[in-house]
């Protein structure tokens, strides 16, 4: 089942009337609609009241959501259109540099975050940043390889166990230790949130 | 208590390698498996962070329990029909109604009393299919001009005329028989007759 096939039957359930699952699609891309948003609104607090109008709207549009693009696309032109309306509102005009949306999967706030986000909040994003590649670092060669093959070049199981030449089940194993491990790193500090 | 194969089928849920069944059930478990839904939160951010950090800004808390708690008064988005699909449904019905209206238009009257001119050609210029809850007699009161044709215990002959209240009425109007054992349709054809030949006149047995 792919992450897409997941997140559709996420989307089917909540047209069923299953709350549960409109809430593990929320924790899933709820970080990256944040960065988005902050991209647009440099007040941190005020940018968490934004994405929770981006997720009630998404949900209350859902049932016109027919799964011909990503959820995520999808979630995210809602996520730029509410923080520009939000903008208009208040009367400050928003970037013009908008991201295209065929980027948005590979969206980078890129420096513009850096400048927006609040002070306090860019120190806990570049100390869970830290903490992570620290702890990849530190990751027995076998798992820091499975890891990277998946997050970061997007291999699927059946190329990593080729590249790693080992079995499927292997891989799946070695990529779940490698989460486990950063997990207790950075567990801490989302705990501070 | 969350299982460590619980997990491990988590992280292959995360990577979409879990088969439709596993990934089913694990996603039920999550709704109600608080633990767990915190691991699932924690590892999609591990993964933003290993795409490109500044792609993530990491969420408090807060915010997943604010949009459940926003959303729990909301009515459930169901899934609606795109138009598409229901004007599609509409043409099939018109398509059927049409197909139905155009095998019944020209019915032939096959009894030997009504052969010849005197039915001429049976000209249907409407059609109404019922339920058989509808009762034949009742569709007569309201027809009472117009031959029946139905789905009884004994199907009306050929040139036979269905009991109404104006008899004389009916005896005007040749009728067909059309008995379909196979479906559930009273099918009522309100019949005009097309005048044949101006020179030739109408059998006495037909007045």
């Amino acid at each position: 089942m792919s992450d897409r096939d997941v997140d559709q039957e996420l989307v089917e359930r909540v047209q069923r009337g299953d709350l549960g699952a409109f809430d593990l699609l929320v924790r899933k891309y709820q970080h990256r609609i944040l960065a988005v948003i902050g991209r647009y609104i440099r007040d941190f607090s005020e940018a968490q009241d934004v994405a929770q109008e981006v997720f009630l709207r998404a949900y209350r549009a859902l049932g016109n959501f027919r799964g011909e693009s990503a959820f995520y696309t999808w979630v995210y032109k809602i996520a730029v259109n509410t923080a520009k309306n939000h903008l208009v509102a208040l009367r400050r005009r928003p970037p013009s540099d908008d991201v295209d949306i065929e980027d948005a999967m590979h969206f980078s706030a890129d420096s513009q975050l850096k400048d927006r986000a609040t002070p306090e909040n860019e120190l806990l994003r570049q100390e869970i940043e830290r903490n992570v590649t620290a702890a990849v670092d530190d990751l027995p060669e076998e798992l820091r390889m499975a890891i990277t093959l998946r997050e970061v070049e997007g291999l699927s199981y059946e190329e990593i166990a080729e590249a790693m030449d080992c079995p499927i089940g292997t891989v799946r194993s070695r990529i779940f230790r490698a989460r486990e491990a950063i997990e207790r790193r950075i567990r801490p500090l989302l705990s501070e949130t | 208590m969350t299982s460590s194969s619980h997990r491990e089928d988590l992280s292959a849920l995360i990577d979409g390698a879990l088969g439709r069944s596993e990934s089913a059930f694990l996603l039920r478990r999550l709704e109600h498996d608080a633990e767990l839904r915190e691991t699932y939160a924690c590892w999609h951010l591990i993964g933003d962070c290993l795409r490109g950090s500044r792609s993530m800004m990491p969420a408090p808390h807060a915010l997943a329990e604010r949009v459940r708690a926003a959303i729990a008064t909301e009515a459930v988005p169901r899934r609606r029909l795109p138009l598409q699909v229901g004007l599609r449904w509409a043409a099939g019905f018109a398509t059927a109604a049409v197909v139905a209206a155009s095998a019944f238009w020209y019915v032939q009257p096959g009894a030997p009393g009504a052969s010849g001119t005197d039915a001429g050609q049976l000209v249907a210029g409407e059609s109404e299919v019922t339920r058989s809850g509808v009762r034949a007699d009742d569709l007569r009161r309201q027809l009472p001009l117009l031959p029946v044709s139905s789905r009884s215990s004994r199907p009306v002959g050929a040139g036979e005329f269905a009991p109404t209240p104006d008899p004389e009425a009916w005896q005007k109007a040749p009728v067909t028989s059309l008995h379909y054992p196979s479906t559930q349709y009273i099918i009522v054809l309100p019949a005009t007759v097309r005048p044949a030949a101006p020179a030739q006149e109408r059998p006495a047995s037909a007045q």
